[in-house]
């Protein structure tokens, strides 16, 4: 286990009093909470002075704390004899706990007041809520996957201390998730205590960036370039979605900017609730022309009546 | 364990839920949940008026992240700071959204 000095993370000296512990962490979290704060490292750094709150602000944790004596910041170190007994709540087997799995964050967090709640022996209560990040592919959000999780959890042994062990669950993702959605696995958090309910495993969904599609809540757009006399004439074409490529009609005289859309062919849920395809039309000319093809756009110039820059010529010259 | 698989599901999904046990979830007091019902950061699901759904959860728990990781003292002071972050996940959102629209470049 290695030591983190909660006093000198915090800033305060040893004998600070509760206020000015409190005052310090107020300051510290204005400055790194990543609701606030975008600088680099500010999240690290958040975790730890938070760490370093939840057990100096905590009367029985900061005295448990206390008891495990000045360590160099990093160092390996144990328990000294009697604190097991002193804080662990119940006599501990010949040779001790075994403390080389155990995190100084999770050391305190099987004591009495822990959480918030006091907690006695044989009380039924609800397992730890846990979260986990995962990151699908834009194909695995349209058609829903299956991950593996490897998480690191606290487990709590009978005398309360807590030792991270890894846990590997496999988790279906229904169809249809969006970027920063949130999913929940119920019952696979952390045990319940004394016959309480297991907790909940929540899930952040990130989707991948994808080349050619990006998503807006259930909607997907894409841009679609269209060359300038399918645009004036107007053209039927393969349309490209995630679901695989379907017919698209073009209505001659569309615009560049306009919008298409393609009725819920956009992120489909498992509960019918759809978004649709949205393809922004871009007219893209030709940059190589041969000679022929230079002499039919030089002909069409000079038959055409068309001005692109009709309105632009009237608004500039208003109010003359 | 890993040949069992668990679906993952929506959080507005119906589930009945209590205010108590929504309440457990979020590391909460009822009337800590009380005062958050009151300042209308939580409400019962519209399918069923004396019950919440999953994302009552969500709420809840972001309520005690809040007051935990800002050490805030009241209520009042959670909702405002809710709020605000609200709105900024708001812009986030709408940035999100025009650059969808927009594009590259």
């Amino acid at each position: 286990m290695k030591y983190r000095d909660y006093y000198a993370i915090l800033g305060v000296p040893r004998d600070a009093d509760a206020d000015a512990i409190k005052k310090a962490y107020r300051k510290l979290a204005r400055q790194y909470h990543p609701d606030v704060s975008k600088e680099a490292g500010a999240e690290e750094k958040f975790k730890e002075v938070a760490e370093a709150y939840q057990t100096l602000s905590d009367a029985e944790k900061r005295a448990a704390y206390d008891q495990l004596g000045r360590h160099a910041p990093g160092q390996d170190f144990r328990p000294p004899p009697g604190w097991e007994q002193s804080f662990g709540g119940a006599s501990f087997g010949a040779g001790g706990a075994a403390f080389d799995d155990v995190d100084l964050a999770d050391l305190f967090a099987g004591l009495a007041g822990a959480r918030g709640r006091s907690r006695r022996r044989g009380q039924p209560m609800r397992g730890r809520d846990f979260e986990a990040a995962v990151q699908v592919t834009l194909d695995q959000a349209y058609h829903g996957t299956e991950v593996e999780l490897d998480l690191s959890v606290p487990e709590f042994d009978e005398d309360g201390v807590a030792h991270r062990v890894g846990e590997r669950t496999r988790v279906r993702i229904p169809r249809g998730v969006t970027p920063g959605q949130r999913l929940r696995v119920p019952g696979k958090g952390g045990k319940g205590y004394s016959g309480g309910p297991d907790g909940d495993l929540y899930l952040d969904i990130d989707v991948a960036p994808h080349p050619v599609f990006r998503i807006d809540g259930l909607d997907i757009h894409l841009d679609l370039p269209l060359a300038p006399w399918e645009a004036v004439l107007g053209t039927e074409l393969d349309m490209p979605t995630p679901g695989g490529k379907v017919s698209l009609r073009v209505p001659a005289g569309t615009r560049a900017g306009q919008q298409l859309r393609l009725a819920g062919r956009g992120l489909v849920r498992t509960d019918g609730k759809s978004g649709h395809l949205l393809a922004t039309v871009r007219i893209v000319v030709p940059t190589v022309v041969d000679d022929a093809e230079r002499a039919l756009w030089r002909d069409l110039a000079q038959r055409s009546s068309f001005n692109p820059r009709a309105a632009l010529d009237q608004e500039a010259g208003h109010g003359r | 364990m890993a040949d069992d698989v668990f679906e993952a599901r929506y959080l507005d999904e119906f589930v009945a839920l209590t205010l108590a046990q929504v309440g457990e979830a979020a590391g909460l007091t009822a009337d800590e949940m009380r005062e958050l019902i009151d300042a209308g950061l939580l409400a019962p699901s519209r399918a069923a008026p004396t019950a919440f759904d999953a994302r009552a959860v969500v709420v809840a728990r972001e309520a005690s992240r809040v007051r935990r990781e800002f050490a805030l003292d009241d209520v009042h002071s959670v909702c405002v700071v809710m709020r605000l972050v609200e709105r900024v996940h708001g812009l986030e959102r709408e940035l999100t959204t025009l650059r969808a629209r927009l594009g590259p470049g």
